[in-house]
């Protein structure tokens, strides 16, 4: 792994933040998926506001706060990609393999973008210790985001397990 | 009263549930005397406007011509000479006052206008700002379950369920009647049969039939209204460069802003424990939405933003399910805000209706009947909730310290409230000269939460003889009447003291309040008394009181200890007579010892001695009623206080007819009816007493309650009529100069008026070009001549004796004859076409109007001497 800091164009690492964050939802809180591309879209359009939202004291209102995961998954997803594009990167970059893009996607079975290489190759698969930098990233930004601690390690586990499982041939 | 720090009362368990919204919160009411506080203002925005204008400056040099003309008033000027002087001032200011009071609500309309104005875009920007949108036939298993929530609870038109961005997190209502809404967060959209999803579609619901949507956002709308209307004056002052208002201005202006503010708070807050209460009625829903609320991880507010948080913590919510009694607990900061805002409000009132002369009666009553109700729909409703509470929760009674809270909050807002009432912006009268009348009136209404709280008991103690919905009936009716019959009788006295110090407010207090009106007010007040006690007190509590799904009634009303007993009604009467009699029997004493009054003053003095000893007596019976029996002794004092003061108003006629004085219905009315009204008065003053810790409502033996009362009525008799020189002080008799007086303050200044009247319908008639001569000539006649000899024919019949007023009199005689003359030349003048005639006539006016200046000149020679 080299120290040189691997970034995808904005477009192609929201797709997949957006499909790891499905990933999670799936297992975390499926009933939120119907109103998966609306929430995705507001959160990036402004993540801090979505995130900081809340503590209105609305007049005849319930006065308890109910808030979707779904912007906290995508809020926590974001960096792990990040990781995740970096470590597989690295080693794409090495081996003079496919895009980066790619083999995300493929860690993440989602269909590849370049279909004259879809299903030759095996996907990327994550050693122990990837996969144990990749929890320690969620869990630390599940934090900084405000997740109570159980949820933020439910969430991380979650992550973690849709990542490996993907991962496995 | 809505709690809002319900506190800490401790229930043994199993207890009795009660039915805590059988008997209304008094939030409607709490929310109009804040519509009316800010409409109120209104009335302050319109006069600056009229202030500001051309036509204020019209105004101010009418009034400035009338106070200039305004007949001086000697130093020991009596009450009569001090109205005459006043109805003169308002007759003379009328046309100007009444486009003042039209201004005034002129700034009503505009309130009112920009509130609704606000209120119809709310929702509009409501939609827009929270991203609000339809939920969609994907979200179709939430929008059916909102409506089947809606049919359930009962609501003819289910909301419209709308659902927010992923900002939105906490469901909440708004709109109109007939279309509201309901803004779900999409967390609970998308979990419409998790366990959160009923308990809070339920409680917006129960928000949505309880009206407390248009309560909600009316009062924000009509608020924000008021805030702008009151920053004008401070931003026109400031661009003038004119700021010699600001100072008293501005802090009222603020602390009305932000007292409403807060009592909008309060109000909503304690509208959210009766969604709580109405939307879990079985254990169940109470279960789920108690769990709900133990899931919220909003942050308790630090003081100022709990004073300011629309929904109370979770903690004190979950409180009020497991224990609605709590809800019924009064606040003593709740009663201050509402008693703050009808301080302020009253005032404003007052002073519109005394604007106009033609409405001046009215000045004091009908703001009084305004208010007052909303007052004892507020207060008078808390404490009669609290008071079948206390029938259903028999282990203890809240009824006490309830009415001292609210005493207490009464007391203090309405105390803040007289100072900070923006009619008192611009008041030559200071602060400190105001406090002891401020404190006066106060207390006077402070006063009557006693009472309110001594008739709940009553009416608690016999609520299985009515409905929830005659209770509370009862409860607003007899609470309302108590309050405006106290606000009435406090505003006539503490402005009339305001206007002319203590010896007119001691004339007001007897000549004014002591009117046929507000005899009938304390015979209602004592006759429903009456009724409650002649009812048989019931140890259980009516059904509709209990939560039926708690055990049965009997099981419950054999186990619990029997509930406190008031007074009996035989006691109550044996006491008002035996302290009437008592009272009369120290006249009857009295006279035996001095002898006949001499003269007619010494009659005066003794009549007006022996109404305070009739009122005495009144009061007498509540010291021993309320020593003996605690607060219920003040609601039982309403009917043991009158009975007390006719028994010694008869005792004193019996001695009167004795001693050979003529006895008529008039004089039997006449001499009863004072003493009635002001020992009620006084009642409302010695139940004030009631704030120290009395005893709960006890077995006392009633002849020894009624012994008290009868040596306290005697007690305060005798101290009366020993010290009536100080209660009525004997007039400095100089006849004579009364009569000339009478002449310069107050006949003289009338047909002073009048001349100026006159002199303005002959402008008109010479600006009138359009008329014929024969139309002049008849305008004339009927305009000026005949007003002059009617003029001339009620100055003949004034008889002066004062021999240089006498000659001044003759020459106003001479100016009346001279001038009608001079006239009745002038329209022959007219109508022959006689030009010299017409000469003549000239000249007899300008002789006439130098008689009538010729007599001005004495007469205010005459004032300017004494």
């Amino acid at each position: 792994m080299t120290n040189e800091r691997i970034t995808l164009p904005p477009a192609e690492e929201r797709e997949l933040v957006r499909t790891l964050a499905q990933h999670v939802l799936e297992v975390r809180a499926p009933e939120e998926l119907v109103l998966f591309d609306e929430s995705a879209d507001e959160f990036f359009a402004d993540p801090e506001r979505v995130l900081a939202a809340g503590g209105r004291d609305e007049a005849v209102g319930f006065g308890v706060e109910l808030a979707l995961l779904t912007p906290f998954v995508l809020a926590v997803v974001t960096p792990v990609v990040q990781l995740l594009v970096n470590m597989i990167g690295a080693a794409a970059t090495k081996h003079g393999q496919r895009s980066v893009d790619d083999l995300v996607r493929r860690l993440l079975r989602r269909p590849s973008t370049d279909s004259s290489n879809a299903d030759a190759e095996p996907p990327p698969v994550l050693s122990a210790d990837q996969l144990a930098l990749v929890r320690t990233v969620a869990l630390d930004r599940s934090r900084t985001v405000g997740l109570p601690e159980d949820q933020a390690a439910l969430l991380a586990d979650a992550i973690v397990g849709g990542v490996a499982v993907a991962g496995t041939p | 009263m809505g709690s809002e720090s319900p506190g800490a009362i401790t229930l043994a368990s199993p207890q009795p549930r009660p039915q805590i919204l059988a008997v209304p919160s008094p939030t409607i009411s709490r929310f109009l005397l804040l519509v009316a506080a800010l409409l109120s203002s209104g009335l302050f925005v319109g006069t600056w406007i009229h202030n500001q204008s051309a036509v204020g400056d019209d105004w101010l040099e009418r009034l400035r011509e009338c106070e200039s003309r305004r007949p001086p008033l000697a130093a020991d000027a009596g009450t009569a000479e001090l109205l005459r002087a006043e109805e003169w001032f308002l007759r003379c200011a009328q046309p100007a006052q009444e486009t003042l009071a039209w201004y005034a609500l002129f700034g009503v309309g505009l309130t009112i206008v920009a509130g609704v104005a606000i209120l119809a875009v709310v929702p509009v920007v409501i939609r827009r700002r929270r991203e609000l949108r339809p939920l969609g036939p994907r979200l179709e298993s939430a929008s059916s379950g909102l409506a089947a929530i809606a049919r359930d609870t009962g609501l003819r038109r289910s909301p419209r369920a709308m659902i927010g961005s992923s900002k939105l997190r906490d469901a909440f209502s708004y709109g109109f009647p007939g279309h509201y809404a309901i803004a779900l967060p999409p967390a609970l959209v998308v979990r419409s049969t998790g366990p959160a999803f009923d308990p809070i579609v339920r409680h917006e619901v129960a928000h949505i039939a309880r009206h407390d949507v248009l309560i909600a956002w009316s009062a924000r709308a009509f608020w924000i209204a008021v805030a702008v209307l009151l920053a004008a004056p401070v931003l026109v002052a400031i661009v003038q460069g004119d700021v010699s208002l600001l100072p008293s201005y501005l802090w009222r202006a603020a602390l009305l802003v932000g007292v409403t503010l807060v009592a909008s708070a309060g109000i909503l807050r304690a509208r959210e424990y009766d969604a709580d209460v109405s939307s879990a009625t079985t254990e169940h829903r109470r279960a789920a939405l108690r769990a709900l609320l133990g899931t919220s991880a909003r942050a308790a507010p630090r003081v100022w933003g709990r004073a300011l948080a629309r929904h109370p913590s979770a903690a004190d919510r979950s409180a009020v399910l497991e224990n609605p009694a709590l809800l019924a607990r009064p606040s003593w900061v709740d009663a201050a805000l509402a008693a703050f805002l009808a301080s302020v409000v009253m005032p404003l009132l007052v002073s519109v209706f005394a604007t106009v002369p033609s409405i001046t009666a009215w000045a004091y009553s009908v703001p009084a009947i305004l208010v007052g109700p909303l007052m004892g729909a507020t207060v008078g409703l808390s404490l009669w909730r609290v008071a079948i509470v206390d029938r259903v929760i028999t282990e203890s009674s809240s009824i006490a310290p309830a009415a001292r809270r609210l005493f207490a909050g009464v007391f203090v807002g309405y105390l803040l409230g007289g100072f900070a009432s923006l009619a008192e912006v611009g008041s030559v009268i200071t602060i400190t000269t105001r406090i002891p009348i401020v404190l006066l009136d106060a207390v006077l209404v402070a006063g009557a939460t006693f009472l309110a709280a001594g008739v709940a008991v009553l009416a608690g103690s016999r609520a299985a003889h009515f409905s929830a919905r005659t209770y509370t009936a009862g409860a607003i009716a007899l609470s309302g009447i108590v309050f405006a019959f106290v606000l009435w009788a406090s505003t006539t006295v503490t402005r009339s003291w305001d206007l002319a110090g203590w010896s007119l407010a001691r004339r007001v207090i007897l000549d004014v309040l002591t009117q046929a009106p507000a005899a009938s007010v304390v015979l209602v007040l004592g006759a429903a008394v009456l009724a409650l006690l002649a009812l048989r007190s019931s140890p259980s509590p009516p059904a509709w009181a209990v939560d039926e799904r708690t055990p049965a009634l009997p099981e419950r009303a054999a186990a619990a200890p029997a509930p406190p007993a008031p007074p009996a009604l035989r006691t109550v009467l044996l006491l008002g007579m035996a302290t009437g009699a008592a009272a009369a029997l120290v006249i009857l004493v009295f006279r035996a010892a001095v002898g006949p009054a001499e003269g007619f003053d010494e009659q005066v003095q003794r009549y007006e001695a022996y109404t305070w000893v009739f009122a005495g007596a009144g009061a007498a019976t509540a010291v021993s009623l309320l020593l003996f029996h605690g607060i219920t002794g003040a609601g039982a004092g309403l009917l043991a206080a009158p009975v007390a003061s006719v028994t010694s108003a008869l005792g004193f006629i019996a001695m009167n007819t004795f001693y050979g004085g003529a006895v008529s219905l008039g004089f039997i009315e006449g001499v009863v009816r004072p003493g009635v009204v002001l020992g009620a008065l006084l009642l409302v003053l010695v139940s004030v007493i009631a704030v120290l810790p009395l005893p709960r409502a006890s077995h006392a033996r009633p002849v020894l309650v009624i012994l008290v009362a009868a040596v306290v009525g005697a007690l305060v008799a005798g101290g009366t009529l020993a010290l009536r020189d100080a209660v009525s002080p004997l007039p400095a008799v100089d006849t004579d100069a009364m009569a000339v007086e009478e002449y310069v303050t107050g006949y003289a200044p009338l047909v002073d008026l009048r001349l100026s009247e006159l002199d303005q319908t002959v402008a008109s008639i010479s600006a009138d070009t359009t008329s014929t001569s024969v139309e002049t000539a008849g305008r004339i006649r009927a305009e000026i001549v005949s007003p002059l000899a009617e003029l001339e024919a009620g100055a003949a019949d004034v008889g002066v004796d004062d021999e240089s007023l006498e000659t001044s009199h003759r020459v106003l005689l001479a100016g009346l004859e001279t001038l009608a003359r001079a006239y009745e030349m002038y329209a022959v003048g007219y109508e022959t076409g006689d030009g010299e005639l017409l000469l003549d006539a000239g000249a007899a006016q300008r002789l006439g109007v130098q008689e009538i200046q010729a007599w001005r000149t004495s007469v205010a020679a005459r004032l300017a001497g004494g």
